[in-house]
Protein backbone atom coordinates (compact mmCIF):
# COMPACT_ATOMS: atom_id res chain seq x y z
CA UNK A 1 0.00 0.00 0.00
CA UNK A 2 1.55 3.11 -1.06
CA UNK A 3 1.38 5.63 1.42
CA UNK A 4 0.67 9.29 0.00
CA UNK A 5 0.86 12.82 1.77
CA UNK A 6 -0.45 15.80 0.81
CA UNK A 7 1.60 18.89 1.61
CA UNK A 8 -0.37 22.82 1.39
CA UNK A 9 2.65 25.38 0.31
CA UNK A 10 1.97 28.10 -1.29
CA UNK A 11 4.27 28.62 -4.28
CA UNK A 12 5.91 31.91 -5.02
CA UNK A 13 7.95 32.22 -8.05
CA UNK A 14 10.61 34.60 -6.51
CA UNK A 15 10.92 31.46 -3.96
CA UNK A 16 11.62 28.95 -6.34
CA UNK A 17 14.90 28.07 -4.89
CA UNK A 18 13.25 27.53 -1.24
CA UNK A 19 10.97 25.24 -3.26
CA UNK A 20 13.97 23.06 -4.43
CA UNK A 21 15.33 22.51 -0.58
CA UNK A 22 11.93 22.33 0.40
CA UNK A 23 11.52 19.02 -2.14
CA UNK A 24 15.16 17.96 -1.33
CA UNK A 25 14.62 17.73 2.28
CA UNK A 26 10.82 16.04 2.08
CA UNK A 27 13.10 13.28 -0.08
CA UNK A 28 15.71 12.81 2.57
CA UNK A 29 12.77 11.91 4.80
CA UNK A 30 11.28 9.42 2.16
CA UNK A 31 8.73 11.62 1.20
CA UNK A 32 9.14 11.69 -2.62
CA UNK A 33 7.31 14.37 -4.39
CA UNK A 34 5.40 13.52 -7.18
CA UNK A 35 2.98 16.28 -8.03
CA UNK A 36 2.25 19.60 -7.58
CA UNK A 37 -1.75 20.81 -7.99
CA UNK A 38 -1.56 24.17 -8.42
CA UNK A 39 -2.00 26.56 -6.24
CA UNK A 40 -1.22 24.96 -2.73
CA UNK A 41 -0.93 21.13 -2.75
CA UNK A 42 2.28 18.99 -3.27
CA UNK A 43 2.04 15.13 -3.20
CA UNK A 44 4.23 13.04 -1.72
CA UNK A 45 5.08 9.25 -2.09
CA UNK A 46 6.76 7.41 1.02
CA UNK A 47 10.31 5.31 -0.17
CA UNK A 48 13.37 5.10 0.97
CA UNK A 49 14.91 8.35 1.91
CA UNK A 50 17.39 9.41 -1.07
CA UNK A 51 19.03 12.47 -1.13
CA UNK A 52 17.72 13.56 -4.70
CA UNK A 53 18.78 17.49 -5.40
CA UNK A 54 15.20 19.03 -7.11
CA UNK A 55 15.80 22.09 -9.25
CA UNK A 56 12.99 24.35 -11.27
CA UNK A 57 13.83 25.77 -14.28
CA UNK A 58 10.98 28.52 -15.63
CA UNK A 59 11.05 28.47 -19.40
CA UNK A 60 8.47 30.59 -21.86
CA UNK A 61 6.59 28.74 -24.68
CA UNK A 62 6.90 31.10 -27.13
CA UNK A 63 10.75 31.23 -27.26
CA UNK A 64 11.66 28.11 -26.01
CA UNK A 65 11.46 25.08 -27.66
CA UNK A 66 10.39 23.07 -24.22
CA UNK A 67 11.10 19.28 -25.47
CA UNK A 68 14.76 20.18 -26.44
CA UNK A 69 15.58 21.68 -23.57
CA UNK A 70 13.73 18.97 -20.90
CA UNK A 71 15.69 16.46 -23.59
CA UNK A 72 19.38 17.86 -22.91
CA UNK A 73 18.05 18.26 -19.17
CA UNK A 74 17.62 14.16 -19.57
CA UNK A 75 20.69 13.55 -21.56
CA UNK A 76 23.02 15.49 -19.07
CA UNK A 77 21.45 13.09 -16.00
CA UNK A 78 17.72 14.85 -14.48
CA UNK A 79 15.30 13.50 -14.38
CA UNK A 80 12.04 15.49 -15.86
CA UNK A 81 9.16 15.33 -12.16
CA UNK A 82 6.60 17.91 -13.08
CA UNK A 83 5.61 20.72 -15.48
CA UNK A 84 3.15 23.38 -14.04
CA UNK A 85 2.09 25.86 -16.53
CA UNK A 86 0.52 29.17 -16.35
CA UNK A 87 -0.46 30.37 -19.31
CA UNK A 88 2.51 30.41 -21.77
CA UNK A 89 5.24 29.93 -18.90
CA UNK A 90 6.27 26.64 -17.40
CA UNK A 91 8.08 25.64 -14.36
CA UNK A 92 10.26 22.42 -14.77
CA UNK A 93 10.76 20.44 -12.30
CA UNK A 94 14.01 18.03 -12.50
CA UNK A 95 15.61 16.31 -9.79
CA UNK A 96 18.90 14.03 -9.70
CA UNK A 97 20.00 11.73 -6.80
CA UNK A 98 22.64 13.30 -5.49
CA UNK A 99 26.01 12.25 -5.94
CA UNK A 100 29.23 13.87 -4.95
CA UNK A 101 31.55 16.17 -7.42
CA UNK A 102 28.77 15.67 -9.79
CA UNK A 103 27.24 19.06 -10.80
CA UNK A 104 23.81 19.66 -9.03
CA UNK A 105 23.13 23.00 -10.28
CA UNK A 106 21.05 23.69 -13.22
CA UNK A 107 22.91 26.89 -14.03
CA UNK A 108 26.69 26.85 -13.68
CA UNK A 109 27.36 30.31 -14.67
CA UNK A 110 25.99 34.12 -13.54
CA UNK A 111 24.94 34.91 -16.74
CA UNK A 112 22.35 31.89 -16.98
CA UNK A 113 21.16 32.23 -13.85
CA UNK A 114 20.15 35.86 -14.75
CA UNK A 115 18.87 35.01 -17.47
CA UNK A 116 16.20 32.39 -15.51
CA UNK A 117 15.34 35.37 -13.07
CA UNK A 118 14.93 38.03 -16.04
CA UNK A 119 12.30 35.11 -17.72
CA UNK A 120 10.34 34.83 -14.42
CA UNK A 121 10.08 38.56 -14.05
CA UNK A 122 9.66 39.59 -17.43
CA UNK A 123 6.81 36.73 -17.38
CA UNK A 124 5.20 37.71 -14.07
CA UNK A 125 5.21 41.22 -15.14
CA UNK A 126 3.46 40.81 -18.40
CA UNK A 127 0.59 38.46 -16.91
CA UNK A 128 0.21 40.84 -13.49
CA UNK A 129 -0.43 43.69 -16.55
CA UNK A 130 -2.39 41.22 -18.60
CA UNK A 131 -4.85 40.07 -15.32
CA UNK A 132 -5.40 44.31 -14.46
CA UNK A 133 -5.86 44.80 -17.93
CA UNK A 134 -8.74 41.84 -18.66
CA UNK A 135 -10.37 43.30 -14.96
CA UNK A 136 -10.24 46.73 -16.09
CA UNK A 137 -14.01 46.25 -16.29
CA UNK A 138 -14.54 44.97 -12.86
CA UNK A 139 -12.55 47.42 -11.14
CA UNK A 140 -15.08 50.54 -12.58
CA UNK A 141 -17.87 48.15 -10.97
CA UNK A 142 -16.15 47.90 -8.18
CA UNK A 143 -15.69 51.79 -7.69
CA UNK A 144 -19.67 51.60 -8.68
CA UNK A 145 -20.33 49.71 -5.60
CA UNK A 146 -17.90 51.55 -3.61
CA UNK A 147 -19.92 54.82 -4.29
CA UNK A 148 -23.29 53.29 -3.65
CA UNK A 149 -22.12 52.29 -0.21
CA UNK A 150 -22.01 48.28 -0.81
CA UNK A 151 -19.50 46.60 1.85
CA UNK A 152 -18.65 43.55 -1.19
CA UNK A 153 -17.11 46.58 -3.41
CA UNK A 154 -14.62 46.92 -0.40
CA UNK A 155 -13.72 43.33 0.05
CA UNK A 156 -13.49 43.19 -3.86
CA UNK A 157 -11.39 45.83 -3.63
CA UNK A 158 -8.95 44.57 -0.56
CA UNK A 159 -8.90 41.18 -2.95
CA UNK A 160 -7.51 43.67 -5.90
CA UNK A 161 -5.17 44.98 -3.76
CA UNK A 162 -3.39 41.96 -2.73
CA UNK A 163 -3.51 40.48 -5.91
CA UNK A 164 -1.65 43.86 -7.43
CA UNK A 165 0.92 43.70 -4.09
CA UNK A 166 1.49 40.29 -4.74
CA UNK A 167 2.55 41.17 -8.42
CA UNK A 168 4.54 44.26 -7.04
CA UNK A 169 6.21 41.49 -4.85
CA UNK A 170 7.41 39.08 -7.13
CA UNK A 171 9.02 41.77 -9.32
CA UNK A 172 10.79 43.40 -6.69
CA UNK A 173 11.88 40.23 -5.23
CA UNK A 174 13.19 39.23 -8.73
CA UNK A 175 14.78 42.42 -9.20
CA UNK A 176 16.66 42.18 -5.66
CA UNK A 177 18.09 38.91 -7.05
CA UNK A 178 18.99 39.62 -10.20
CA UNK A 179 20.95 42.30 -9.01
CA UNK A 180 22.63 40.67 -6.22
CA UNK A 181 23.97 38.34 -8.88
CA UNK A 182 25.10 40.95 -11.13
CA UNK A 183 27.57 42.91 -8.52
CA UNK A 184 29.30 39.41 -7.78
CA UNK B 1 24.32 37.39 -38.31
CA UNK B 2 27.42 38.32 -40.65
CA UNK B 3 31.07 37.59 -39.13
CA UNK B 4 31.57 41.49 -38.14
CA UNK B 5 28.04 41.35 -35.89
CA UNK B 6 28.94 37.52 -34.40
CA UNK B 7 32.15 38.62 -32.96
CA UNK B 8 30.93 42.39 -31.98
CA UNK B 9 28.54 40.31 -30.04
CA UNK B 10 30.57 37.18 -28.83
CA UNK B 11 33.48 38.65 -27.95
CA UNK B 12 35.57 38.99 -25.16
CA UNK B 13 33.72 35.45 -24.87
CA UNK B 14 32.53 34.17 -21.91
CA UNK B 15 34.40 30.90 -20.43
CA UNK B 16 31.02 28.76 -20.81
CA UNK B 17 30.47 30.13 -24.33
CA UNK B 18 34.59 29.64 -25.01
CA UNK B 19 34.72 26.44 -23.56
CA UNK B 20 31.35 25.19 -25.39
CA UNK B 21 32.78 26.20 -28.71
CA UNK B 22 35.94 24.75 -28.68
CA UNK B 23 34.07 21.09 -27.54
CA UNK B 24 32.08 21.39 -30.98
CA UNK B 25 35.34 22.15 -32.86
CA UNK B 26 34.55 18.06 -33.60
CA UNK B 27 30.79 16.54 -33.63
CA UNK B 28 29.57 16.69 -29.97
CA UNK B 29 26.04 16.47 -27.83
CA UNK B 30 25.17 18.24 -24.98
CA UNK B 31 26.35 15.78 -22.28
CA UNK B 32 29.59 14.98 -24.53
CA UNK B 33 30.08 18.93 -24.39
CA UNK B 34 30.11 18.75 -20.17
CA UNK B 35 32.57 15.59 -20.12
CA UNK B 36 34.54 17.43 -22.75
CA UNK B 37 34.97 20.36 -20.44
CA UNK B 38 35.27 18.84 -17.29
CA UNK B 39 38.30 16.85 -18.70
CA UNK B 40 39.64 20.09 -20.36
CA UNK B 41 39.86 22.50 -17.01
CA UNK B 42 40.05 19.24 -14.34
CA UNK B 43 36.67 19.67 -13.17
CA UNK B 44 36.97 23.34 -12.84
CA UNK B 45 34.07 24.08 -14.84
CA UNK B 46 31.39 21.63 -14.88
CA UNK B 47 28.37 22.81 -17.15
CA UNK B 48 24.96 23.22 -15.99
CA UNK B 49 22.51 21.29 -18.52
CA UNK B 50 20.63 24.99 -18.31
CA UNK B 51 23.46 26.34 -18.95
CA UNK B 52 24.25 23.92 -21.31
CA UNK B 53 20.92 24.45 -22.93
CA UNK B 54 20.58 28.16 -23.20
CA UNK B 55 24.02 28.66 -24.80
CA UNK B 56 23.50 26.13 -27.50
CA UNK B 57 19.99 27.43 -28.54
CA UNK B 58 21.86 31.29 -28.75
CA UNK B 59 24.85 29.98 -30.74
CA UNK B 60 22.36 27.74 -33.33
CA UNK B 61 20.05 30.97 -33.54
CA UNK B 62 23.07 33.21 -34.10
CA UNK B 63 24.34 30.79 -36.40
CA UNK B 64 27.90 30.60 -35.28
CA UNK B 65 27.00 26.18 -34.67
CA UNK B 66 24.64 24.34 -36.53
CA UNK B 67 22.53 21.03 -35.38
CA UNK B 68 23.69 17.93 -37.43
CA UNK B 69 21.09 15.30 -36.41
CA UNK B 70 19.95 13.61 -33.39
CA UNK B 71 19.81 10.18 -31.96
CA UNK B 72 18.15 8.34 -28.82
CA UNK B 73 16.91 12.26 -28.27
CA UNK B 74 20.56 13.04 -28.29
CA UNK B 75 21.87 16.10 -30.48
CA UNK B 76 24.64 16.60 -32.52
CA UNK B 77 25.89 20.31 -32.86
CA UNK B 78 28.83 21.41 -34.76
CA UNK B 79 30.79 24.71 -35.36
CA UNK B 80 30.29 26.56 -38.78
CA UNK B 81 32.54 28.67 -40.77
CA UNK B 82 31.00 31.61 -39.02
CA UNK B 83 31.86 30.57 -35.86
CA UNK B 84 35.23 29.30 -36.47
CA UNK B 85 35.66 33.25 -37.37
CA UNK B 86 34.48 34.25 -34.05
CA UNK B 87 36.63 31.26 -32.03
CA UNK B 88 39.78 32.48 -34.24
CA UNK B 89 39.60 35.76 -33.31
CA UNK B 90 38.89 34.97 -29.60
CA UNK B 91 41.68 32.47 -29.84
CA UNK B 92 44.07 35.92 -30.68
CA UNK B 93 42.80 37.88 -28.52
CA UNK B 94 43.39 35.22 -25.43
CA UNK B 95 46.49 34.83 -27.11
CA UNK B 96 47.90 38.83 -26.85
CA UNK B 97 46.88 38.21 -22.82
CA UNK B 98 48.68 35.79 -22.38
CA UNK B 99 51.71 37.07 -24.12
CA UNK B 100 50.94 40.22 -22.71
CA UNK B 101 51.18 39.03 -19.08
CA UNK B 102 54.18 36.55 -20.14
CA UNK B 103 57.11 37.15 -17.28
CA UNK B 104 55.03 39.95 -15.40
CA UNK B 105 55.40 38.04 -12.44
CA UNK B 106 58.85 37.30 -12.53
CA UNK B 107 60.06 40.59 -11.62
Amino acid sequence: MKEIKRVARMFLPQDYDKEEKFLSQMSLQGWHFIHFHPPVSYEFEKTQPKPYVYKLDFRNKKEDDIRSCIEMYEECGWEHVQEFRVFWGVWEYFRKESVYGEEKELFSDNESKIEMLTRIRRFYLFLGLFLLGINAVNFVNIMNLISRGFMSGLIALFIYGALISLYVKIYVSVSVKIDRLKRV
Amino acid sequence: MNSYEAIKAYIPMSETAYYILLSLTSPNHGYGIMQHVEELTSNRISLGAGTLYGSISKMERDGIIRFIDEQNKRKTYVITALGKDVLKTEIARITELYLNSRGVMEQ
